[in-house]
Order: structure tokens, then C-alpha cells, then sequence
């Protein structure tokens, strides 16, 4: 049985944003190490990333999404309004760092 | 089941809701009528003596359109952009909470006892019930204070779910539109539906 892993984004002791710090090929065993950080989308939880996920695949239909999550209208469109926020902040936060 | 009695609209907004509501108000006006309630107000529930067929219909009615109206103003304000639909279609189905609220009244039990308590003499103040009307009363009064509180909740969480209000933002203003909303259809329910 396979384990699927989680990556993790916040750092478990100060809860503070993680970095890629190494990266590896399994083809040739290159070797990349240096402070990489994660794409913004990468900084949400698993929920969120697959609302988002779902998202693009119904063409940004919030009606579509609604109706294949049984929510309605305006509880899919504040979840779409959270994550927007969310994002937002994480980029300012990004971009704060550099 | 808690969340359809509780918090029915992360299912229920928008036209499905406003059915659904147009339904709950269409039955209360039904035993309304039959047990002489008025709805004149948004949160309220009163016995008469007599009342009219189309009085607890327009009462709601009203209610319903001026409530929509001031809560889409302060929406609009606060920066939220409710849908006008999900708003008359979540504050209508919260008329869930009234909808057995006029058979209260069955056979006149409230109206009598009021009747009854309107003929205390301040002179001699004994209450004129017997312990069994005392009870009655209780349990009546418990009754609709557990509606109300059902109604309120219900509408709190459909200003909720419309506007995506967080904090203190989301109670003061549902307080403060709660109270224009009831200051505006008590004016006009009681002084233009006769």
C-alpha cells in the first residue's frame, strides 16, 4: 500500500512558511539544493486546492460548482471569496519577503 | 436535520429557497387567518380579536420586501455584493420559524387569555387565571419566545451566508438592520393595513 504524502507548507514547530531547500531527479540523481520557495497555490491546504481545482474544470462556473458540491450560490461564492483573500495575502506576504 | 433547521442555506439560496419560503408564508397566512394573527412586524406575532384575510399576507409580504431593501443597502455600504435573489430567498425560507407559530391561538387560547388579563382591576391586582390557565400561559409564552429566538437565528444566518460578513462587522450590522428593518414594518403594517 502507498502512503500518499503530504507536503508540507508551514513549518511544524514555528508555523512559519516552508522552502524547497532540495531538489532531486530520479532519472539521472541530479541534485539541485538552494531556498526555493513554493508557488502561491502550493500554500493552501487540501480542501482548497481542490476547490480550486474544481473550479477550472467547470470553466469558473460557480452555478457548476454549487450544484456538484450541493452548496448553494452564495456559500460557493464566499468560499471563492475566502480563497481569494487568501491568495492575495499570501502573494503580499511573498512578495514582502523578497 | 440541525443544519436544515439551523442553517438550511449553505444547501438552500436563491430561487430554490425563495420557493421554498413563498411556500412557509403561503401556509402561515393559511392558519394566520384561521387563528386571527398578524405578523406587524418582522419579528413579531400578534392575537386579534379579528382579522382580515389579506392582513397576515400583506403583513409578510412587506416585511419580506423591506427587509430585502435594508439589508441590501447596508450590504452595498459594508462593500458586499449580495445577490438580491439569495437575499429574498434566505430571509423567506427563515419564515420557516413562524410557520405553526398562529396555531398558538387555536380556538382563541392566547386572545382569551389576554381578554382576560386586559379586565384585571389595578386596585385588587389577582391575577384572573386558574392554575391550569397559568401554566397554559407559560408554556405558550415559552413557545413563542423559542420561535422568535428561531426566527432571529435563522435570519442571522442567512445575512450571514448573503453578505460573508466576518466579526464584529457581520452582528452590528444584522443587529442594526434588524432594527430598522422592525422600527419600518411596524410603522407600516400597523398604520396602513387595516
Amino acid at each position: 500500500m502507498t502512503v500518499q504524502k503530504i507536503l508540507p507548507v508551514t513549518c511544524p514547530s514555528c508555523a512559519g512558511r516552508m522552502k524547497v531547500q532540495r531538489l532531486h531527479c530520479n532519472n539521472c540523481d541530479t541534485s539541485i539544493e538552494g531556498a526555493f520557495e513554493l508557488p502561491v497555490l502550493n500554500h493552501l491546504n487540501a480542501e482548497e486546492l481542490d476547490f480550486v481545482l474544481q473550479f477550472v474544470k467547470t470553466s469558473g462556473s460557480i452555478k457548476d460548482i454549487s450544484s456538484q458540491l450541493g452548496f448553494s450560490y452564495p456559500t460557493v461564492r464566499n468560499m471563492l471569496d475566502d480563497l481569494i483573500k487568501k491568495i492575495t495575502q499570501t502573494e503580499k506576504e511573498l512578495k514582502a519577503k523578497k | 436535520m440541525k443544519q436544515a433547521l439551523f442553517n438550511p442555506f449553505i444547501k438552500y439560496a436563491g430561487t430554490k429557497a425563495l420557493a421554498f419560503g413563498l411556500l412557509f408564508i403561503s401556509i402561515s397566512w393559511l392558519f394566520a387567518t384561521l387563528c386571527n394573527a398578524r405578523f406587524d412586524g418582522i419579528v413579531d406575532l400578534h392575537f386579534y380579536d379579528k382579522v382580515s384575510w389579506l392582513q397576515p399576507m400583506l403583513d409578510q409580504f412587506i416585511g419580506l420586501l423591506i427587509m430585502v431593501l435594508v439589508f441590501y443597502l447596508i450590504a452595498l455600504v459594508l462593500g458586499s455584493k449580495p445577490r438580491l435573489i439569495d437575499l429574498a430567498g434566505t430571509f423567506a425560507y427563515s419564515r420557516l420559524a413562524f410557520l405553526l407559530a398562529p396555531l398558538l391561538n387555536i380556538s382563541g387560547l392566547i386572545s382569551n387569555l389576554t381578554n382576560q388579563l386586559k379586565t384585571l382591576d389595578p386596585s385588587h391586582p389577582v391575577l384572573p387565571f386558574s392554575n391550569v390557565q397559568l401554566i397554559l400561559l407559560m408554556l405558550l409564552s415559552l413557545a413563542t419566545l423559542t420561535l422568535v429566538v428561531w426566527l432571529v437565528a435563522l435570519y442571522f444566518k442567512a445575512w450571514k451566508t448573503c453578505s460573508n460578513l466576518k466579526g464584529n462587522k457581520l452582528v452590528f450590522s444584522f443587529i442594526a438592520g434588524l432594527l430598522i428593518v422592525e422600527v419600518i414594518t411596524v410603522f407600516l403594517t400597523r398604520n396602513f393595513i387595516a
